[in-house]
């Protein structure tokens, strides 16, 4: 059953600027059997590009994973841009940060979001994102397929 | 010859022409002394003398009538004075400057009239010192007030007798005059020379009277001309009348003193920040003269204020810049230790079993990161506790304390600590703020604890003016005095990281909190004897 919703077809934008941080998020994904295409963005604008090019060829993502500290658009602007736009109001977004400001986790909740992930310092902490992302994943297959 | 012939011809007098002479003569002479005597003793007011041409009559409504008419119109006292003091002659004015009859003066002797203190000016009346001169003496008839006088005496030799010629001036309203004049004089010196501005302006605005320091405020003498014409308040609109005139109508309705800051043009145009202050001056009935000014030239304080306010919005500048910078420093420089620590560890794993050597060098590394990691974490709270708002929320220290020891339950439990507190009182702090100085000061007693003895830790408070003196006590390890002040420094610690792990923050975080509140920590405490940590915080809102 676990197997069969990861979507092999649907794919999944990562919003991140530390290629130190790519490189384990892809890992931790890898490491819970998320087969899913993951799309890197380098900065917001790119983040949008990638969402509206793929959009133009009608593919919304399944997931967003958005750093929010990202050169030109902050990952707040990305968040804001989605919820803004109907056809992507309801992907399921996934917040990365190495801050624990009560302000961002707030500013970022009022727009809804599945998770807020701090990123850790210890590599076995950091290796639950993949987990994190598998369960987000599983929860939202029935309401995309609705 | 001729000349000779005539003087010769008066000699050969009959002896019976000249005997006949003589006996004229001196029948005239003891008529003069008579008069004199009957003058003397006031016996008499006219006097008939005989003559070779028949009988004279003098009397004294005749021939001194003009000089008694002076004398007893003459507001000032005149005598005329035997040398023994004997008074001869007297006016109604002297008799009433010592209120006795004038027939009862006639015939006593001035000292009777003279306090006995000033009795020795009588000494210069005698003919042997024949001594002209003036005196101030008081009056003083038996039994009666002393009346201050003027004694001017001048000696006279009248038909072969001295006499004393004295002149009587009272000086009690001339007294009264001269206080006054005397008081006025004192009172226009101090306000002339009072070292700041004073002015004295009457109903018109006029000036009529203004201190040295006023001339030189104005740049110009002010004496006499309009307050408006040397002193121009602006007004802020056409419409408005002239500000002084404003106050000085006040005035003229019975305001008390006003006061108001003001800036005025000098006739030389430099404009003055002035802070003038009226008050009314009234006569002793009341009816307004006008008001007194003091103007206090606040230019330069004015100017200096500026410069430090400016200077201190500066320095406030340059604060908040500083600890953006250190906030962003320690924010930014956390992303690329995490990845070192990140890869530090991924590469462990990646080598799978490794010499001792090798996996101690990458523990070596991976620990140096958490510390730094730390340390960052740290230094980012420590900037961040001016931005925590000092809003007018009242936090309970109770309640504060409480949810404290809850999070060091397992550090209290592990080492059986006893927590003991005075009731504590809800005090205007944040809670936030609160909530990191229990944190600090507790976890440092739980850290620092002697392990010979259990920990008990006691948190006291009691009420100092409008402060709260809070105290953390322990029976811990103690600090020696020479570090007292030293531990409240950022990252200073007494010990490796190996004796007691910590960044050495806490007492910095704790101290700049207070600082935030005017309030103020220290530490009371011996080495091995445990540690008091006081500090101060307000009891009252906008301390």
């Amino acid at each position: 059953m676990t197997a069969t919703q990861t979507q092999p077809s649907s794919w999944i934008l990562l919003a991140e600027d530390n290629q130190a941080d790519v490189y384990l998020v892809r890992t931790s994904l890898k490491e819970h059997g998320i087969a899913h295409d993951l799309r890197v963005a380098k900065d917001g604008e790119e983040a949008i590009d990638l969402i509206t090019g793929a959009d133009s060829g009608g593919l919304v993502p399944g997931l967003v994973l958005l750093d929010l500290n990202l050169p030109k658009k902050t990952g707040q602007e990305i968040l804001e841009h989605l919820r803004d736009t109907p056809r992507w109001a309801g992907v399921p977004v996934i917040i990365m940060s190495s801050s624990d400001s009560p302000t961002d986790r707030a500013k970022a909740a009022r727009l809804g979001i599945r998770a807020y992930f701090r990123k850790p310092s210890r590599l076995d902490e950091f290796m639950r994102l993949g987990g994190i992302v598998k369960k987000v994943l599983q929860e939202s297959t029935p309401s995309s397929t609705e | 010859m001729a000349a000779g012939s005539r003087e010769a011809n008066l000699l050969p007098e009959k002896h019976e022409e000249l005997l006949e002479r003589i006996q004229e003569l001196e029948a005239r002479l003891a008529e003069s002394e008579e008069t004199l005597r009957a003058l003397r003793t006031g016996e008499v007011d006219a006097i008939v003398t005989s003559g070779p041409d028949g009988d004279h009559i003098y009397t004294l409504k005749g021939a001194d009538a003009a000089y008694r008419q002076i004398l007893e119109g003459m507001s000032e006292g005149a005598l005329t004075v035997a040398h023994d003091g004997l008074i001869l002659f007297s006016n109604e004015r002297f008799a009433g400057l010592v209120s006795v009859p004038l027939e009862q003066v006639i015939g006593a002797r001035l000292h009777d009239f003279i306090a006995a203190e000033d009795a020795h000016v009588l000494a210069a009346f005698r003919p042997q010192a024949w001594l002209d001169g003036k005196l101030e003496v008081r009056l003083q008839p038996a039994g009666a007030a002393a009346t201050p006088a003027y004694l001017s005496w001048k000696h006279i030799r009248q038909d072969g007798t001295d006499l004393v010629s004295v002149i009587v001036t009272d000086l009690s309203e001339q007294k009264r005059n001269e206080e006054i004049v005397s008081a006025e004089k004192l009172a226009r010196s101090i306000l002339e020379q009072a070292a700041d501005a004073l002015l004295v302006v009457d109903l018109d605005g006029r000036i009529i009277r203004a201190s040295r320091a006023a001339d030189r405020l104005a740049g110009v003498p002010v004496l006499l001309r309009s307050f408006d014409e040397v002193f121009l308040i602006r007004r802020t609109s056409d419409l408005q009348a002239y500000p002084f005139r404003q106050m000085l109508l006040k005035v003229k309705d019975g305001a008390a003193s006003d006061r108001m800051e003001t800036t005025a043009i000098t006739p030389d145009g430099r404009a003055l920040q002035l802070l003038l202050t009226s008050a009314p001056l009234a006569n002793p009935t009341g009816e307004p003269l006008g008001c007194i000014i003091s103007l206090i030239d606040m230019t330069d304080r004015k100017r200096s204020e500026e410069a430090l306010r400016l200077a201190n919005s500066e320095l406030r500048r340059l604060n908040d810049e500083l600890n953006q910078f250190a906030y962003s420093a320690s924010h930014d420089l956390q992303e690329p230790l995490r990845s070192i620590t990140l890869y530090g560890q991924l590469l462990h794993q990646k080598l799978g079993a490794v010499d001792d050597e090798t996996g101690e060098f990458l523990r070596i590394m991976v620990e140096g990161c958490s510390r730094m990691e730390a340390l960052l974490h740290d230094l980012l709270a420590y900037t961040q506790v001016p931005s925590i708002q000092r809003d007018r929320q009242w936090a309970d220290a109770n309640a504060v304390l409480q949810k404290v020891l809850e999070n060091l339950k397992t550090a209290v439990d592990e080492c059986g600590a006893e927590v003991t507190s005075d009731s504590l009182p809800s005090l205007p702090v944040n809670e936030i703020h609160l909530h990191q100085l229990f944190q600090n000061l507790i976890s440092n007693a739980l850290k620092y604890r002697n392990p010979e003895v259990r920990p008990h830790i006691h948190i006291g408070v009691s009420q100092q003016d409008a402060r709260w003196l809070f105290s953390v006590q322990d029976n811990g390890i103690g600090i020696a005095p020479e570090y007292h002040k030293l531990i409240f420094g950022i990252f200073k610690r007494l010990h490796t990281t190996h004796q007691y792990s910590g960044t050495g923050i806490g007492l910095a975080i704790a101290q700049k909190i207070l600082q935030r509140y005017g309030g103020r920590i220290w530490v009371e405490s011996q080495l091995g004897r445990g540690a008091t940590f006081s500090f101060t915080l307000p009891s009252v809102e906008n301390l």
